[in-house]
């Protein structure tokens, strides 16, 4: 990565612990394009089912892009909160690509494993997951973001309190409710 | 479902959630009542409740353990990470120490000059306020004096008998050229000069013109004569005092009009002039009455407030030449300002003139008296200007003042008032050396305190480097991981070279040292002599726990591969059979090693024999590696080199398998046979990923020569991926290792060949470096551990298990 990202980044994120959201503009396509390169790379050697580890991903990506002598606490947490959705859009679209090929674009319900985990690994889950994050946005935004952040940036709930800028209790709660709400959901169990 | 309806049911499932199940109908009630859909909605999130985690996630965030739960690859990295940096954050802790002194003393400095600077404006305001004070009660004094002159001359020259006298003298005076003799016979002068007397009280010089400025009477006994007209400037006198004026003029010597000792030699005389009135009014002649006792008294009125060792006040006329006494005339005399003579005055004599410098300091000024310029305040004064300097300039005597002065223009001198700068600011300079003493003692202890700091280091250094531990004496410092330091150490008794590795206390807590300890004992029961002999360990008495173990001279199987390349086939499987045998007792005990690579394998010289194999490490600081924070299991970071982990342990690297140590021995096999990785992609993420998913390539494929098909075929079958596809126990693997012995032999002749020709130059460096520093213990170490240390890394964190 060149080093005049580096300093991109690592500016940007200064500015956005400051306060400046406009850096967010300048940000992300910066994180998406550095995220959707070492995506490619790991996918363009994977034959079937690729092994991704998304928020490897983002943390190599952060390594990579961020001067961590130089980055504050907060200005981590903003990139992980973009990396997440960057993660997320590249993992989904790849998913789908893969998908039509594959079905002609149908999609099938998911049957979620013993461990009732959704692995990033299979397009299905990645392609339900989005889905239902979608709805989720509309009902509860926050509901979403959390589960994108937990899930996509691997933030831990503390670290997750902090991105959103509500208490870690809150942000508890909200995990517990969200994870029966998604696990009816990707049951094909929604009633709505 | 709207956000409202959705944050309802949110709340409402909490809630119920929060409850003990056989509860939560009873509050499903009260908080649905009739809303059916809400109900039905909080009872469907309720049967998909489930404690464990849906997506991987963090043991502390995922509500309790379960088997269902996984990690997050990246968490334990992210955190060492994080922790990490909290070294890097501000200044290593002497330069922190160093900024707070030299903050500290630009503080002080700051301090020291608003205080100074504050003080030196009030001292100022005050020593204004003290020398025109002084000044002014001094003029006022002197002024008041002088009214009481004139009007005491005023009231003789009222007097009738007098006035009578001098009318009568007036009569005799005309052209004549006998009228000098006329009036001093006349019998009025001895008249005149009695009455005079007998109203002063003593003699006093007097003189008497009439209108016309002809002198008819006096008893001075130089100067102009009887019946003469007097002279242009006090001609000019003279009309101001006949217009009805009284004038006092300023002292003068009296050498000037008196010839004879009528008066003591020395003394100063003051004139008073005034008009005499005849019987009608009309001013007839004017009086003059010269005063030495006046004159006396003029200086004693400006000696009455002499302030401290240096203020003075002193009257001085326009041409510089003063007019009262000097308090400096001891000094003055010495400096040569005034005739060395006992009866010798200052005042008419001293001319205020600035020398140009501290005469009193010895200064030899470069031009005469008469061509020294008036000092400042003399010559502000007689140009008129009233005023203060407390900024300093020279007196007289060349001495730095400060003073006040004031020109009056009626009595044709001015006064002022001056003391030394030094003394006058003195209270400044207690200031300043108070806070210069401060500051050089901060200046000294922050110097004193970095000596202290460097010594301590060296003397740290040096008791280190001289430190007993236990039986052994630590010798010199060979390296240093992320968890310890290594030392070349001797026993006390037996001088057995021993190497000696220093646990850093911060990494050890009572459970880690008691699983620690179990590892050590387990490892110290290894008795093969291909496995490195753990002698002891121990703890000091300030919490650092240590080993010591072989010390090794030799090289690693990492620097072997460097300096060799690929090696000889006989000498490969002299020396993985080697390892086989360490790890055949080993595994017996169910002892895993965990990280067999070639840098943990010793090449050295053993009892005579060459190419000995020393296999480093068995189990041990694997578990201490781990930091015992609640957040980070043992299991959750992997240490290893991705070319040599077996894939099970990326699944899980908790997983205690002796057929993981067979995985790694196939591939340190694959690396002495062909010199190459077993898999593209260095120690990054790739070769993690083709180890778990890329079938390798044979050993024969990757060298052009020729490998035993037997040999070939057994790195494959070590390296499968399934642990069920690999043999099962080293011993199989020895089995084939010792029948291709006996067909490819590797005798001791060909090691020791080898060695004479290639130890003394090539294995120095190496050497010198303690088998156990070359070895990564864990993510820690490796991410500390010099570049030298090669081809340890730490591995990315791994994938759920």
């Amino acid at each position: 990565m060149a080093s005049s990202d580096t300093a991109a980044v690592t500016r940007c994120l200064h500015a956005l612990s400051r306060g400046d959201r406009s850096a967010m503009e300048q940000l992300v396509p910066l994180v998406y394009d550095a995220l959707r390169q070492q995506a490619a790379s790991y996918l363009r050697r994977e034959p079937a089912g690729h092994s991704l580890q998304p928020t490897a991903l983002v943390h190599e990506a952060f390594l990579k892009l961020a001067d961590q002598k130089h980055v504050s606490w907060q200005g981590r947490s903003h990139f992980f909160a973009i990396g997440a959705q960057a993660m997320r859009r590249i993992l989904v679209d790849h998913a789908r690509r893969k998908a039509r090929a594959k079905h002609g674009g149908r999609r099938r319900r998911i049957a979620l494993d013993e461990h009732l985990v959704v692995s990033p690994q299979r397009d299905e889950d990645l392609l339900a997951l989005d889905e239902a994050l979608s709805k989720l946005a509309r009902v509860d935004p926050r509901q979403a973001q959390i589960v994108e952040l937990r899930f996509f940036g691997g933030l831990s709930v503390q670290e997750v309190a902090e991105v959103l800028g509500v208490s870690k209790r809150t942000i508890e709660a909200d995990w517990t409710a969200v994870r029966a709400w998604l696990r009816r959901e990707l049951s094909g169990d929604g009633n709505q | 479902m709207n956000r409202a309806r959705h944050a309802r049911a949110k709340q409402v499932f909490l809630g119920a959630v929060a409850l003990p199940e056989q509860d939560r109908a009873a509050y499903l009630d009260r908080q649905c009542g009739a809303d059916a859909g809400l109900r039905e909605e909080v009872n469907s999130l309720l049967k998909y409740h489930d404690p464990r985690t849906i997506l991987a996630d963090f043991p502390a965030a995922g509500g309790g353990p379960s088997a269902g739960q996984i990690r997050l690859p990246w968490a334990d990295a992210w955190r060492q990470f994080a922790s990490g940096r909290r070294t890097l954050i501000g200044l290593p802790p002497g330069l922190q120490w160093l900024a707070a002194a030299l903050t500290s003393a630009l503080l002080l400095t700051l301090l020291g000059y608003w205080v100074y600077c504050g003080m030196k404006r009030e001292l100022r305001e005050i020593r204004a306020n003290e020398l025109v004070a002084l000044r002014d009660a001094q003029i006022s004094a002197l002024e008041h004096w002088m009214e009481y002159q004139e009007s005491k001359v005023e009231s003789w020259a009222r007097d009738l008998s007098l006035v009578s006298a001098v009318q009568a003298l007036m009569q005799i005076h005309t052209d004549t050229p006998t009228v000098e003799r006329d009036l001093r016979q006349a019998p009025q002068q001895k008249e005149i000069g009695d009455t005079l007397q007998a109203m002063a009280g003593a003699a006093v010089l007097y003189a008497i013109w009439d209108r016309s400025g002809v002198m008819v009477a006096t008893n001075l006994a130089t100067g102009a004569k009887l019946g003469e007209r007097i002279r242009a400037p006090g001609g000019n006198v003279l009309m101001k005092v006949l217009s009805g004026e009284t004038v006092v003029r300023k002292p003068f010597e009296k050498n000037a009009v008196v010839r004879d000792s009528q008066l003591k030699r020395g003394d100063r005389l003051i004139a008073v002039l005034t008009s005499i009135c005849n019987t009608e009014g009309a001013v007839i002649g004017v009086l003059g009455i010269a005063d030495s006792e006046a004159g006396d008294m003029f200086t004693k009125i400006l000696s009455i407030a002499r302030t401290g060792k240096s203020g003075e006040t002193y009257a001085f006329e326009e041409h510089g030449i003063m007019l009262s006494e000097s308090r400096f005339n001891a000094q003055l005399k010495q400096l040569g300002l005034i005739p060395n003579e006992p009866a010798a005055r200052s005042s008419t004599l001293v001319q205020v003139r600035d020398p140009g410098g501290d005469l009193t300091a010895g200064y030899r000024p470069q031009v005469p008296l008469a061509a020294r310029p008036r000092t400042k305040m003399a010559r502000l004064a007689a140009a008129g200007t009233d005023g203060v300097d407390l900024d300093g300039y020279r007196d007289y005597r060349g001495v730095l003042v400060i003073g006040a002065w004031r020109w009056l223009p009626r009595a044709g001198f001015g006064v002022a008032t001056e003391i030394d700068y030094d003394e006058a600011y003195a209270p400044l300079t207690y200031l300043s050396t108070a806070f210069g003493i401060l500051f050089g003692l901060l200046v000294v202890s922050v110097g004193a305190g970095f000596l202290a700091l460097i010594w301590i280091g060296r003397l740290k250094t040096q008791v280190g480097e001289a430190r007993k531990l236990g039986q052994y004496i630590l010798e010199e410092r060979i390296g240093e991981g992320g968890i310890g330091i290594v030392y070349r150490a001797r026993h006390a008794m037996l001088k057995r070279p021993t190497a000696i590795k220093l646990l850093k206390p911060d990494l050890i807590n009572g459970e880690t040292l008691a699983r620690f300890e179990r590892e050590v004992q387990l490892a110290s029961r290894l008795t093969h002599p291909n496995t490195i002999e753990i002698y002891d360990y121990g703890r000091t008495p300030d919490g650092v726990f240590y080993y010591a173990m072989e010390f090794l001279p030799g090289l690693s199987l990492a620097r072997l591969i460097e300096i060799e390349g690929a090696l000889a086939i006989p000498r490969a499987v002299h020396i993985l059979a080697q390892i086989c045998r360490s790890l055949n007792e080993a595994h017996g005990m169910g002892l895993v090693h965990r990280d067999i690579k070639p840098l943990n394998i010793m090449l050295c010289q053993r009892g005579g024999d060459a190419d000995v194999v020393k296999v480093l490490d068995f189990g041990l600081v694997k578990d201490v590696d781990t930091p015992a924070d609640a957040d980070i299991t043992a299991t959750g970071v992997l240490s290893g080199t991705p070319q040599y982990i077996a894939p099970e342990r990326l699944e899980d690297p908790s997983c205690l398998d002796t057929r993981s140590d067979i995985y790694s021995l196939g591939a340190v096999g694959y690396k002495l046979l062909t010199g190459a990785d077993v898999f593209p992609g260095g120690n990054g993420m790739e070769a993690l990923y083709h180890a778990l998913h890329t079938t390798p390539a044979r050993p024969s494929v990757r060298t052009e020569r020729p490998i035993p098909d037997q040999l070939d075929q057994l790195i494959v079958d070590c390296l499968a991926k399934a642990p069920n596809d690999r043999p099962q126990d080293v011993g199989q693997i020895l089995g084939v290792l010792d029948a291709l012995r006996q067909r490819m032999p590797w005798t001791q002749a060909d090691a020791r060949a080898w060695w004479q020709t290639n130890h003394e130059q090539r294995t120095r460096p190496v050497a010198d470096l303690s088998p156990v520093t070359q070895r990564s213990t864990s993510g820690n170490a490796s991410a500390t551990a010099s570049p030298g240390t090669g081809s340890s890394t730490t591995l990315p964190p791994l994938p759920d298990c």
